[in-house]
């Protein structure tokens, strides 16, 4: 186990690692820099700011300062955004973009995974046909247009919430809806077909020879084989969700990553870009990794193949 | 008796229509009597235990007859009433024991797990028993053994666990459905040996599923060989051995392997296909495979009647009828 873990370890530092050479490189290959602008600075300034910046050092210099800060933390100054450094603005955007994220995550599971289940128990009746009917309109949605109609109908004619800004929980509601309507949506197709292939397996019916009665049959033996790919599709979806979704943070008002992260490339603000290419990577290495681990916990055949044999 | 199932008909009702899987079964079997259920692939075996099991689901439906366990016609009884008798009364094992235990549990949380629901057994006590169950089926170092999961035992050795799991609640009745299909030739028989020495030490009853003649005399006294959801001959394990009157029990037991024969060679399948059972042709649904089949034959069903000779042994051929005999008498005999 421990030497699984460390394989692990290993691994994500180097898939991190060439992450953000791959965008260091990409992002020095789009013309045109941080301060260039459509007037043309003077030549004697711009050699200034680039000093100051270390931009005028030849890149292969440029990169080893970058990643040798990187190893203590320190994800450099914001070019566009003066006297802010990328670790305040990651700081600053993260908390509200986890928190919304968390809660529709939250939601997408606590209303995904039983209208999954119910749909698979009664497939083909009414039941499922609603479900069903309502997943494909909410997979079909795309979430700045329910942000914009949740906003229409419970802010603005309603008025039961507020329509923007940030802070009260009152005001994490509508965005956590918006964001919720796709992986709600998936997440009750996933648990549906992968339940209703679980419910036609042997060791179901085996089950059911022993007396358990239906709910019993579900629970203790359905439940948790069905549940894997779900689990597989929550690391992508934890990541993408806490770290922002642009357009729905843009419709009401939050101050996410998502938007830092559009207007820097714009900028060409260079470490922006980085900081938070490789914090939203990094974010999503170490969530897959812990859906490795629900996976065995999950799976004893994964667990016993991948670690006990080693 | 403990078991009379009585003109069993069960039918799944698909798309294309109604597929008479069951088609009239009557079979018995005393307390702690072996009796094996032998056919080819598709002919309503399974159904048959299903439907005992009370564990038939849409589209398929017991439409008529009886299945008296213990006094009680279990086709009546509630979903309630039938979840404690499976598993407890009578316990039930497949075919295939790498895909009939659960992936992700424990072997003793599904050993357990039986004895809990109908014993109310828990804790330490249902851990010792279900120590005892493994090493009763014969699987080493059992403590151990408890806390693995499926993928860590072989097959043989799955299908132990299997029993144990069915006779857990030391059942009365145990349908075993091709317990032996899936595993190696060696491996058959050791299963088939353990089953045997768990009835001579439990005394429970066995239905014994199969489609290999061969692997029934080791355990089963009484044979009922089923073709097209039809039960086409019964009787003695001898009887059905040297004696078989029906043409299909022929190509069966010319279809098993035997020890001495050469390596080489080919063993006899039956020729052609069983019957749709969609559209079931009028008359005796073998005769369309059969080498001696009459005009008769093609027309309408023979009966299941008491052979001339013995009374327990019957078959439903024309050729055993006394008009039909004058015309046959001697292309009588045993295998070909
Ligand atoms: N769920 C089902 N739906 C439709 N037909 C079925 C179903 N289960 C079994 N059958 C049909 O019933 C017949 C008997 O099947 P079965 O009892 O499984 O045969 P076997 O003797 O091999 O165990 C087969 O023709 C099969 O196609
Ligand atoms: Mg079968």
């Amino acid at each position: 186990m421990i030497k699984f873990l460390i394989r692990r370890l290993l691994s994500m530092v180097l898939v991190l690692w060439v992450i953000a050479t791959v965008t260091f490189i990409f992002m020095h290959l789009i013309p045109g820099g941080p301060f260039t602008r459509e007037k043309k600075l003077p030549a004697a300034i711009m050699r200034n700011i680039e000093a100051r910046y270390h931009l005028n050092d030849p890149l292969p210099k440029q990169y080893l300062d970058y990643f040798r800060n990187l190893l203590r933390g320190d994800l450099g100054p914001s070019y566009t955004y003066e006297g802010r450094t990328v670790n305040e603005i990651s700081a600053d955007g993260f908390p509200g973009a986890a928190t919304l994220g968390l809660a529709a995550v939250g939601i997408a599971l606590l209303i995904g995974i039983p209208a999954g289940i119910i749909s698979a128990l009664y497939r083909s009746k009414w039941q499922d046909n609603l479900a069903m009917l309502l997943a494909t309109i909410f997979v079909s949605v795309p979430n700045f247009i329910l942000a914009s109609l949740l906003m229409l109908v419970f802010a603005l004619k309603l008025r039961w919430f507020p329509a923007a800004m940030w802070g009260e929980p009152s005001q994490i509601v509508l965005p956590a809806l918006a964001l919720t309507g796709f992986p709600t949506a998936f997440i009750s197709r996933l648990t549906r077909s992968s339940m209703v292939e679980v419910m036609q397996q042997d060791y179901i019916r085996t089950a059911r020879a022993k007396g358990l009665s239906n709910l019993a049959v579900v629970v203790r033996h359905a439940l948790k084989n069905s549940l894997i790919p779900v689990v597989t599709y929550l690391g992508p979806l934890l990541a993408g969700n806490m770290t922002g979704r642009f357009l729905v943070e843009n419709i009401f008002a939050i101050p996410g990553l998502g938007r830092y992260f559009v207007t820097s490339i714009y900028n060409r603000d260079y470490t922006v870009i980085l900081g938070v290419t490789i914090f939203y990577s990094s974010l999503l290495v170490v969530l897959n990794f812990l859906v490795d681990l629900t996976y065995a916990w999950i799976d004893p055949r994964i667990r016993f193949t991948d670690s006990g044999k080693e | 008796m403990l078991l009379a199932v009585n003109d069993l008909r069960t039918s799944f009702f698909t798309y294309a229509g109604e597929v008479k899987a069951v088609d009239g079964v009557s079979f018995s079997l005393d307390e702690g009597e072996a009796v094996a259920l032998v056919g080819e692939s598709g002919c309503g075996k399974s159904v048959t235990a299903l439907s005992i099991m009370g564990l038939i689901n849409p589209p398929g439906k017991i439409l008529s007859g009886s299945i008296v366990f213990n006094g009680r016609d279990l086709i009546r009884l509630s979903e309630r009433e039938l979840r404690h008798i499976r598993g407890n009364e009578i316990g039930m094992i497949f075919q295939d024991p790498m895909t009939s235990l659960n992936p992700v549990l424990s072997i003793g949380t599904q050993i357990i797990e039986v004895r809990r629901l109908h014993q109310g057994l828990r804790g330490r006590v249902a851990r010792q028993r279900a120590v005892e169950l493994l090493s009763m089926v014969g699987i080493p170092s059992p403590g151990e053994r408890l806390r693995q999961y499926p993928h860590q035992f072989s097959g043989g050795m799955r299908q132990r666990v299997m029993i144990a799991m069915a006779l857990a609640c030391q059942p009365k009745l145990l349908i075993a459905d091709e317990p032996t299909t899936a595993l190696d030739v060696t491996i058959q028989a050791q299963i088939i040996e353990l089953m045997k020495e768990l009835q001579a030490q439990l005394g429970m009853a066995i239905i014994l599923i199969t489609h290999d003649l061969g692997v029934v005399a080791g355990l089963a006294k009484k044979v009922y060989v089923m073709y097209a959801g039809r039960i086409v001959e019964s009787g003695s394990v001898d009887r059905i051995y040297y004696h078989a009157r029906h043409p299909y029990t022929w190509g069966l037991l010319a279809s098993v392997p035997r020890l001495d024969d050469k390596p080489k060679k080919r063993l006899v399948p039956i020729q052609g296909q069983p019957p749709d059972l969609l559209a079931p042709p009028p008359g005796c649904a073998f005769a369309s495979r059969c080498r001696y089949a009459m005009r008769i034959c093609v027309q309408e069903n023979p009966a299941l009647l008491p052979s001339s000779d013995d009374a327990e042994h019957r078959v439903a051929c024309w050729r055993e009828d006394p008009e039909a005999a004058a015309f046959i008498g001697a292309s009588r005999g045993g295998v070909a």
